[in-house]
């Protein structure tokens, strides 16, 4: 009995040497939460800047939701340093901060465009090699300074990191901005014959219009509490011109990238495009002319939708035909035409389908353009067609083919639904 | 001694273990640098050439009685050159225990505490595989009939949560890779599904030795499959040119599952529970099987007084063998299949073809024997 005691005496001790975390061991008030990372990149020093947005523990679940706006401080500390490397960069953080700064529940990283010209290579190899980060990570790119962007402010959560993470994970809407997270950046890299792309965020600055903020705003100007309008203005700099200004996010559009080089921006109409050959769409509505000429206008959503792409190589030429399947209800009409007859119906959907070619027709035109093919026509036809695919030159799908392929865009609408109403009921006005 | 006897259902659940233990976590990226998009079909036909391991390994049982690999050596070659064999045999357990260890401690290190040193694992680790193999065979094989369903649930919930994400055209162009790759790649998972033969240590230990051959069978089936889906889902879901340039492509897999958004994710510490348990089970067998080896060569009665200077010199050569973990990995994907198919493979299919005349004629084993030699 007493040996026994014992032996579970030094197993419970022995078992904690284990359990412990070792020289790992890390308590949640030794880190320093990262939310959100921005990164740039400044050409003329060659160097990265980063701007990381830390929770600031105090405000951590004690604010609760209103913690950004009303709270006494601000919920984010922003910092910005510089290195030559993406890494060195983030070591220099280590010099303002007092705990560990902890990335692995981040999941916003927010590229300047100056980066993604330059190639996103430069920091893909420290996103995926360290433990903390996750292919799952959002990757976003933006066309504002990037330092500036993380300054802005949230209207509908704690703050903006959240307000970001909010809207990318949105799954009941998505149709105007790409749909991709690093994992998806990476794949569509490495498969040849695909280019990779990503949503974008920008900023737009607005003059808070709610009570609270409008509230806060005016005691603002005693120059007290103005950096809580001005959301993380950490640095204490008063901007003449964001006095009562704010930025905040807005998720809009596409950047599309010509191997891991930024070529171009596509916006909400044409990141429609995108998603429908992607089948990543979800409650889009398009809006089209009255089928019988009459003045006004009908949006039809669309619901669901699949497609395809079919490839096939005649006499060495590769042709590709992507069909679009999708079906939607009615959702507005602001015409007089009894809309109720199958040779409207018919109209309808046909001035949908032709809505959507002209998306895909956009999107299709800019990224011939730009000599990337991110529809990843050109995997189709090496997953189809390997011989003719082996056969050719680094570059020459990119660069030769892409350009002049004969793409047939064929897409099927159906009109399933009418809403709660039939004829507008008050289309005598409409005249 | 000999009143140990394990059931078949043991035998098999132990030799899954230790089969898939390691190669779950190593081996599909290593397979798939070979045989890149094809690496599925290097699985399938490793997994072929395990069960020809396993058929070698009943038939060079059969001819002998049951008898244990090492009574069969020494019957066949004669005594001393069996016993040198055996030598031989010993300083391959002893390296493929010492490299196991080291799996462990650098999967740890370089995946979840990289600030703790390496031989806090190699430690804690031997401490407690020494425990286990100290019990004895009954006690490792009752250890991995709890083990392995565990391992086969969390392997199969893994591959069930990503399952929307897979992308079947990924596989697409079929066999696209040149044959000799997919060979090579087959080559390199034999190097894990050739243990099997290690049914042929069990045998003395069997409750139905006759059964034997179906439990190693069955175990390098249910190896085959996970390793070959685990392929598949790799491939359709991290996709070839990232799966080769993952270290752990599991890990990476598994670090992917975000089901809508925050209602299961992090799900990492499923890796830890697969690995750490599969390779303490394997651990604890390997140093088993060494003892009992040290104890039969030198005719020594009780094996366990071994236990304790094998595992001190294991955890030594586990740290001291490799430089990094570059240098392990580079040993487990290009020296060890050639390693273990020698000692696995290579001899035993001599000792077979040995025993043959010996049998037949029934006179002057040592003859041949000592000509081999």
């Amino acid at each position: 009995m007493k040996t026994r005691l014992l032996f579970l005496c030094l197993l419970t001790a022995y078992t904690l040497l284990f359990t412990g975390g070792c020289w790992d061991q890390g308590e949640l008030e030794e880190l320093a939460l990262v939310q959100a990372i921005g990164i740039d990149y400044l050409p003329q020093e060659k160097k990265f800047e980063v701007t990381t947005s830390i929770i600031r523990p105090g405000e951590l679940g004690a604010g609760g939701m209103e913690g950004g706006i009303e709270g006494d401080a601000e919920p984010m500390r922003l910092i910005t340093t510089r290195g030559k490397t993406l890494s060195g960069a983030m070591e220099q953080q280590n010099a303002f901060l007092s705990r560990r700064a902890y990335y692995a529940h981040n999941d916003v990283v927010i590229v300047g465009e100056k980066l993604a010209s330059q190639g996103m290579h430069l920091i893909l190899d420290r996103l995926t090699r360290e433990r903390d980060t996750r292919l799952t990570l959002n990757v976003f790119v933006t066309g504002d300074n990037v330092k500036e962007f993380l300054r802005g402010g949230s209207r509908l959560e704690i703050s903006l990191p959240q307000e970001i993470r909010q809207m990318k994970l949105r799954t009941n809407q998505r149709s105007l901005r790409g749909e991709a997270n690093l994992l998806d950046f990476i794949r569509n890299l490495l498969q040849s014959g695909q280019d990779p792309y990503l949503p974008v965020v920008e900023m737009r600055e607005e003059t808070p219009t709610s009570p609270r903020e409008a509230e806060i705003g005016e005691t603002g100007k005693d120059g007290k509490r103005e950096n809580e309008v001005n959301g993380e203005n950490i640095n204490g700099e008063k901007e003449e011109s964001t006095e009562n200004k704010v930025g905040y996010p807005k998720m809009y559009g596409t950047a599309v990238f010509r191997e891991d080089r930024l070529a171009g921006f596509l916006d909400g109409y044409e990141t429609k495009g995108l998603l429908y050959v992607e089948e990543s769409l979800i409650d889009s509505r398009e809006t089209i002319n009255d089928p019988e000429g009459k003045p006004g206008e009908i949006v039809l959503i669309t619901i669901d939708n699949s497609s395809r792409i079919l490839t096939e190589v005649v006499n060495g030429k590769p042709r590709i035909t992507v069909k679009i399947e999708e079906e939607g209800d009615i959702c507005c009409q602001t015409s007089a035409t009894n809309l109720f007859t199958p040779e409207n119906f018919r109209r309808m959907e046909q001035s949908k389908e032709e809505v959507i070619k002209g998306y895909v027709k956009d999107v299709l035109e800019k990224t011939r353009k730009w000599e990337t093919d991110i529809f990843g026509f050109g995997n189709k036809i090496k997953q189809n067609h390997p011989g003719y695919w082996e056969d050719l030159e680094k570059g020459e799908w990119r660069e030769e083919i892409y350009p002049k392929l004969e793409v047939e865009i064929q897409v099927e609408s159906n009109i399933r639904r009418t809403g709660l109403i039939e004829r507008p009921p008050f289309y005598e006005y409409y005249q | 001694m000999q009143t140990v006897k394990i059931s078949t259902y043991q035998a098999a659940t132990l030799l899954t273990i230790t089969m898939l233990a390691t190669s779950i976590l190593l081996v599909p990226s290593n397979v798939a640098s070979e045989a890149g998009r094809d690496a599925w079909l290097s699985f399938i036909l490793g997994t072929l050439l395990g069960m020809l391991t396993a058929l070698l390994a009943a038939a060079l049982a059969q001819k002998h009685g049951n008898a244990g690999f090492h009574a069969i050596a020494e019957k066949v070659m004669g005594s001393l050159p069996g016993k040198l064999l055996g030598l031989l045999y010993l300083a391959f357990y002893l390296l493929l225990t010492a490299s196991l260890i080291r799996e462990f401690a650098s999967f740890m290190a370089t995946a979840f505490m990289p600030l703790t040193p390496i031989s806090v694992f190699v430690l804690l680790f031997t401490v407690s595989c020494i425990c286990t193999a100290y019990l004895g065979l009954e006690v490792i094989a009752r250890l991995s009939e709890i083990v392995l369903p565990v391992i086969v649930f969390f392997l199969l919930l893994i591959l069930f949560l990503q399952s929307d994400q897979y992308e079947l055209s990924a596989l697409l162009p079929l066999l696209r890779t040149p044959p000799e790759n997919i060979l090579r790649g087959a080559f390199v998972f034999w190097g894990w599904s050739g243990q099997v033969f290690f049914l042929l240590l069990l045998y003395p230990y069997l409750e139905k030795p006759g059964q034997a051959l179906k439990a190693s069978l069955i175990a390098v089936s249910i190896v085959g499959f996970f390793l070959t889906a685990g392929a598949f889902s790799l491939e359709t879901v991290l996709q070839y040119p990232l799966t080769e340039r993952t270290v752990f492509a599991l890990l990476a897999f598994v670090r992917l599952i975000n089901l809508t958004g925050f209602l299961l994710e992090r799900v990492d510490a499923v890796v830890i529970v697969i690995w750490v348990a599969g390779a303490f089970v394997k651990a604890s067998f390997m140093l088993h099987i060494t003892s009992i080896s040290l104890a039969q060569v030198f005719g020594v009665t009780e094996s366990r007084h071994f236990l304790l200077p094998l595992a001190a010199l294991n955890s030594a050569l586990s740290i001291f063998l490799f430089e990094s973990s570059k240098e392990l990995e580079t040993f487990i994907h290009f020296l060890w299949p050639i390693i273990t198919l020698f000692f696995l493979v290579l001899i035993p299919f001599l000792l077979y073809f040995l025993s043959f005349p010996a049998s037949k004629r029934s006179s002057a084993p040592g003859n041949k024997g000592g000509g081999q030699q």
